[in-house]
C-alpha cells in the first residue's frame, strides 16, 4: 500500500475514524493491526518476520531486566508467535490474493507446517532455557541475550536480503567445488522495508542492555512499538526511548500537531507525485539506457537523481510524520535540508538522520567511535559507512557507495583535525541538529556570504557522484559512466527525454522553499508566515501536486530496502 | 523544530481556519490565471502552445472535437480529418508496374516507406495509414482496396506498431487517445476458434458522420455510449463534456484519472510482456496476419509484414505472432533484430525512431520487398 494511492487514503479514513472513536488501549489494538494489514498488504506471509521480530525482541528485553519473565508474558509471547505462524504461514494467502476462493485459501501449506513445527520447537526450548538462564551470573546472561538478539535479527536480514548477493558475489568459488550456484539462489522476493523495523527492533534490546531504555512489560505495546505503520517500512527508524513512552500513554490530539501534520502530508506528496515521480522517466532513460549514453545526459540525469531520491525519501518521511502527527504521535526528523551541507560530516547530519545516528549509535560506537587513537578511528568511520552503504542492498554499487562516502568522511576528518563526528542520537532523535552546522572550519579567506554557497555548491559535487554510485545498475555502468565523466570515453548524442512540467515547477518551488528554510534556520518555516502567504504556498503545492498526480506512480526508491 | 509558534486554542483555530480560507481563494485564483492565460487558440487550425497543450489534456474529448471540428470542414483542425477509411483508403493511385509498393500502417510504416523509396529508387510506395493506426485500422484499409480492386502493387506490406496493439480492442482513435484525440474509427475484429474473423463496425464512419454527432443534441452521447458497448477503452467519463472542462485543477484531476485508466488497461492487455493479458487479442492479431498474407498471395504479390517494436515494447512480438508468421512463411521483419527498443538513443523526442534507424529497418525490409518471386516464404 503506498502512501500515494487512492487504497491508502481509504485504509487510512477508516483508521483515524476509528481512532477518533475508541479509547487509548482499544486504539493501541486498531492501530497494532493497522500495522499489520497495512504491511500484509504486499505479503501477508512476511508478516510472520515481524511477529518472531517482535517476539524475539520483547522477550529478551524483559530478560534483560529481569531474569524472571512473568509467566503471563512469555504466556503473551509464546502464543503470539506461535499463532502468527498458523495465521500468516499455514493458509495459501498468494491464493486468496489471486483470487482462488475459501477453499483454495485453505489449503494447507506444507512450508507453512514446517515452519509452524519449527517455531513450536524454538518456543519449547527457549521456554526451557528462560528458566535455566534465571540461574546464570547476571554479566554473562546479558551479554547471552544481546547476542542472541543480534544475531535472530541480522540472520533474517541476512538470509532475506544477502543471501543471493553472497552466493552471486561467491560463484566462482562455489563453481570450483562442483556446486551450481542456481541450485543455492533462493527464489524468494525481499520483503518490503525488512532493514527498518529490524533496525528499529534491535535499537529497543540494544537499549536495554545498555540500560538507556527500560523495557516495557506489555506485549502488546511493544509489538505496537515494531508494526506501528507510519515509518514501518521506509522510516524514520524510530528509537524505542522516543516512540514507546508515546505508544504507552494516553495521546490528545491537537489543532496545532494535526494542521503541521497536514500539511506535512501536503509537501510530502508533492515531494513525491509531482517531482520525484516527474523525474524518474528521465533518470531511468540514463541509467536504464542499453546503449550508449552522452555525457550531458549523465551529468543531468545524474543532477536529477539526486533531486528525485531526496524528493522520494523525504517525501515518505513527511507523509510518515504527518500521518503520525495526525493520531498525536510525533516521529523524529529524518531529513534536514541536506543540500546546503557543506562537506560530509554535515551531510550525515542532515541527511536520513534516524540511519546515520543509529550507525553512529549501535556501529560506530561498538567498534570504538575515536576512543581508540586516530588509524583507529578512520577504519571505524569506514567501517561504519561501508556496513551503511551494505544496509542500503545487496549489490556492488550499494558497498562502493558506502566504501566512498566512508572515504569522504576520513577525508574530511583528517583536513579538520577530527572536529566533526557523526550526529548525536540527542539531536537526532529530537530532531534538533543545528541547521548552520557543528564545529565545522570556518574558511577565512572569503566573506561567508560567498565562501558558504561556494562550499555547499564544491561538496554538492561530491554528493551527486555518490548518487551516480549509488543508481547505477552494475559496476560497469560505474566504470563507463565515471570514465565518461573524465573525459576518457567518447560520448554520443544527448537523448534525455525532458522531465514532466509537474517536475521542473515543482524542483522550481521546492528548491524556494528550502533555500527560505535555510536562511530561517528552520524546517517548516513557511508555517510562521502571515496567513495569506502560506495559503498561496498551500495552493500553489496542491495545484502543482495536482499537475504531478498523471506522473506514472514509482515506487518508493527506499521500500527496496 | 518546524512547528508553528504557540498559540492560544481560540487563536490558534481562527488561523488554522484563515489559512484555509486563503488556500481556498488561492486555488480559485491560480486556476482562472492559468486557465486564462493558457486558453487554447480559439482558431482549430493553429496549433496551441505547449503550455495550452498540457493544459488542455484534460479537457474532455467532446470539447476537444467541438472546438477541433470547427463550423466547416475548411475550417477544421488537420486531426478531425485525418486516418478515416473512407478518405485514407478509397483513394485511387496510378498503377506503378512491377515496382509497386504498397504500405499499410501508421507513421513508423511511413516513414520506413520513405526510406525503401530513398534506398531503391526503383520502387514507388504507396502509403496509407493513420495517425497511430492500429492493425485492425490497416487490415480494413488493405480489405477495402483489395474488395474494389483498387491496388495493383505487386507488394503489399503490412506495419503493425507494438503500442498500437492495445488499439485492437477499440472502435475509435478517440478512445485511446483522449489527450489529443484521434477521432477517426475503424472496424475491431475477433478470431473465431478455426481462425475466421468476425468484424464489429464503428458507430461512425467518416469526418461527416462525426460532425453530424456534435451537431445533434445528444448525438455525442449516443455515440459514445455505443461505443462504449464494443471498445474496451471508451470512457464517458473522459469522453462527455461537462463543468469540469470549465476549471484547470478539475481538468488535470480529470487528465490524472485518464492517465491511471488507459495505464492499466493498456498493462492489462501487455501480459506477460506479449499481449497474453487479453485472450482475444494475440488470436486476432495473428488471424489478420494470417488473412493477410493468404488474400495477397491470392492476387500473385508479394506480402510483408515489419514489426515495429518502440519503445518499451521490446521482443513483444517474437513470442507472439513471430511463430505464426514463421509457420506460414510470411516474409517480416523484426525491428527488435536490427535496432534495440531499450536504448533511448535510437527514438526522437517525440517518441519515433529515429531517421537514421529507419534508414536500417528500411535496409532490413528491402530484399523483402524486392525478392522474386512473389510467393516465396522468406525469413529475415
Amino acid at each position: 500500500m503506498l502512501f500515494n494511492s487512492l487504497e491508502f487514503a481509504a485504509y487510512f479514513a477508516c483508521v483515524y475514524l476509528l481512532y477518533r472513536l475508541l479509547p487509548f488501549r482499544w486504539q493501541n489494538r486498531m492501530l497494532l493491526l493497522a500495522g499489520y494489514l497495512f504491511y500484509g498488504w504486499w505479503d501477508v506471509r512476511f508478516l510472520f518476520l515481524i511477529a518472531f521480530s517482535t517476539t524475539v525482541d520483547f522477550t529478551i528485553g524483559s530478560l534483560l531486566e529481569n531474569p524472571h519473565m512473568p509467566k503471563r508474558e512469555r504466556w503473551t509471547a509464546s502464543l503470539f508467535i506461535l499463532g502468527a505462524a498458523i495465521l500468516f504461514l499455514c493458509p495459501d494467502w498468494p491464493a486468496l490474493a489471486a483470487g482462488g476462493g475459501l477453499s483454495a485459501f485453505l489449503t494447507p501449506q506444507a512450508m507453512g507446517f514446517q515452519v509452524l513445527a519449527g517455531t513450536a520447537a524454538v518456543v519449547a526450548l527457549a521456554n526451557l532455557l528462560i528458566v535455566r538462564a534465571a540461574a546464570m551470573e547476571e554479566d554473562r546472561r546479558r551479554k547471552i541475550l544481546i547476542v542472541c538478539s543480534v544475531a535472530v535479527n541480522l540472520a533474517f536480514l541476512g538470509f532475506f536480503k544477502y543471501f543471493n548477493f553472497f552466493i552471486d558475489s561467491a560463484e566462482g568459488l562455489t563453481r570450483s567445488i562442483g556446486l551450481d550456484p542456481e541450485t543455492l539462489r533462493l527464489h524468494i522476493v525481499l520483503p518490503v522495508g525488512i532493514s527498518f523495523y529490524t533496525f528499529q527492533s534491535l535499537s529497543y534490546t540494544i537499549d536495554v542492555y545498555r540500560r538507556r531504555v527500560t523495557p516495557t512489560h506489555r506485549f502488546w505495546d511493544f509489538a505496537l512499538f515494531v508494526a506501528y505503520f507510519p515509518p514501518m517500512v521506509a522510516g524514520p527508524i524510530e528509537r524505542a526511548r522516543h516512540l514507546l513512552p508515546q505508544l504507552t500513554r494516553p495521546r490528545q490530539i491537537r489543532l496545532a500537531q494535526s494542521a503541521h501534520g497536514l500539511v506535512l502530508i501536503l509537501v510530502g506528496l508533492f515531494k513525491k507525485v509531482a517531482v520525484a515521480d516527474g523525474l524518474a522517466p528521465s533518470v531511468d532513460a540514463v541509467f536504464n539506457s542499453t546503449g550508449a549514453v552522452s555525457q550531458t545526459d549523465i551529468v543531468i540525469g545524474t543532477v536529477l537523481f539526486t533531486i528525485q531520491i531526496f524528493c522520494d525519501f523525504s517525501g515518505y518521511s513527511d507523509i510518515a510524520r504527518g500521518v503520525s502527527k495526525l493520531l498525536g504521535i510525533d516521529l523524529m526528523v529524518n531529513f534536514n535540508l541536506p543540500y546546503f551541507s557543506k562537506n560530509p560530516s554535515e551531510f550525515w547530519r542532515r541527511w536520513h538522520i534516524s540511519l546515520s545516528s543509529w550507525l553512529r549509535d549501535y556501529l560506530y560506537i561498538a567498534l570504538g567511535g575515536n576512543r581508540q587513537g586516530k588509524l583507529r578511528t578512520y577504519v571505524n568511520l569506514f567501517l561504519t559507512m561501508l556496513l551503511g552503504g551494505l544496509w542500503h542492498g545487496a549489490a556492488w554499487n550499494y558497498i562502493l557507495w558506502g566504501a566512498y562516502q566512508g572515504l569522504l568522511l576520513c577525508v574530511h576528518r583528517a583536513a579538520t583535525h577530527g572536529r566533526e563526528t557523526l550526529p548525536s542520537s540527542r539531536e537526532a532523535v529530537a530532531g534538533t541538529t543545528d541547521l548552520h552546522g557543528g564545529a565545522v572550519a570556518k574558511a577565512r579567506a572569503l566573506p561567508t556570504w560567498l565562501s558558504t554557497p561556494l562550499r555547499i555548491g564544491f561538496f554538492m559535487i561530491f554528493v551527486c557522484y555518490g548518487w551516480l554510485l549509488f543508481r547505477a545498475h552494475t559496476m560497469d555502468q560505474i566504470v563507463q559512466f565515471t570514465a565518461q565523466l573524465a573525459w576518457l570515453r567518447p560520448s554520443g548524442a544527448s537523448m534525455l527525454p525532458m522531465p514532466t512540467l509537474s517536475a521542473i515547477a515543482g524542483t522550481l518551488l521546492l528548491a524556494g522553499m528550502q533555500l527560505v528554510d535555510y536562511r530561517a534556520g528552520r524546517l517548516e518555516s513557511f508555517m510562521r508566515w502571515p496567513a495569506a502567504l502560506q495559503g498561496a504556498l498551500y495552493a500553489a503545492l496542491f495545484f502543482v501536486l495536482i499537475m504531478g498526480t498523471s506522473n506514472a506512480p514509482v515506487q518508493f526508491i527506499y521500500f527496496q530496502f | 523544530m518546524g512547528a508553528p509558534p504557540p498559540l492560544g486554542h481560540a487563536r490558534l483555530r481562527r488561523r488554522v481556519l484563515a489559512v484555509v480560507a486563503w488556500s481556498l481563494a488561492a486555488l480559485v485564483l491560480l486556476d482562472m490565471a492559468v486557465g486564462l492565460a493558457t486558453r487554447p487558440p480559439a482558431d482549430p487550425r493553429r496549433e496551441g502552445s505547449a503550455l495550452q497543450t498540457y493544459f488542455d489534456y484534460g479537457t474532455s474529448i467532446e470539447a476537444k472535437l467541438r472546438r477541433a471540428i470547427g463550423r466547416t470542414p475548411g475550417e477544421a483542425a488537420p486531426i478531425i480529418s485525418s486516418g478515416w477509411l473512407a478518405k485514407e483508403c478509397d483513394r485511387t493511385v496510378p498503377d506503378h508496374g512491377r515496382g509497386g509498393v504498397s504500405v499499410y500502417g501508421m507513421s513508423f510504416s511511413n516513414r520506413v516507406a520513405d526510406q525503401l523509396a530513398a534506398q531503391d529508387p526503383a520502387l514507388t510506395v504507396d502509403k496509407f495509414a493513420g495517425p497511430g493506426a492500429p492493425l485492425n485500422h490497416s487490415y480494413a484499409c488493405f480489405l477495402r482496396r483489395d474488395a474494389a480492386g483498387r491496388d495493383h502493387n505487386p507488394v503489399q506490406v503490412l506495419g503493425v506498431l507494438a503500442s498500437s496493439i492495445r488499439r485492437l480492442t477499440t472502435l475509435s482513435g478517440i478512445s485511446t487517445s483522449f489527450e489529443q484525440p484521434q477521432p477517426f474509427t475503424y472496424p475491431r475484429y475477433t478470431a473465431g476458434a478455426a481462425g475466421g474473423l468476425t468484424a464489429i463496425p464503428p458507430p461512425i464512419l467518416s469526418e461527416a458522420d462525426l460532425r453530424r454527432v456534435l451537431a445533434t443534441p445528444g448525438g455525442w452521447r449516443d455515440y459514445v455510449a455505443k461505443l462504449d458497448e464494443h471498445d474496451d477503452f471508451a470512457s464517458p467519463w473522459l469522453a462527455n463534456g461537462g463543468i469540469a472542462d470549465w476549471s484547470v485543477t478539475l481538468r488535470l484531476i480529470r487528465r490524472a484519472w485518464g492517465q491511471h485508466y488507459l495505464r492499466a488497461k493498456t498493462d492489462a492487455i501487455r501480459g506477460n510482456d506479449d499481449f497474453s493479458g487479453d485472450p482475444t487479442v494475440v488470436p486476432a492479431m495473428r488471424a489478420i496476419m494470417v488473412d493477410f498474407a493468404a488474400r495477397v498471395r491470392r492476387a500473385g504479390k508479394r506480402p510483408v509484414v515489419i514489426l515495429f517494436e518502440d519503445r518499451g515494447y521490446e521482443d513483444a512480438f517474437r513470442r507472439s505472432v513471430v511463430p505464426t508468421l514463421v509457420a506460414h512463411g510470411i516474409p517480416y521483419v523484426l525491428t527488435s533484430d536490427v535496432v534495440q527498443s531499450g536504448n533511448p538513443a535510437n527514438f526522437m523526442a517525440d517518441g519515433h525512431f529515429t531517421p537514421a534507424i529507419d534508414a536500417r529497418i528500411a535496409a532490413a525490409a528491402l530484399p523483402l520487398v524486392t525478392a522474386a518471386p512473389a510467393n516465396s516464404p522468406v525469413r529475415h
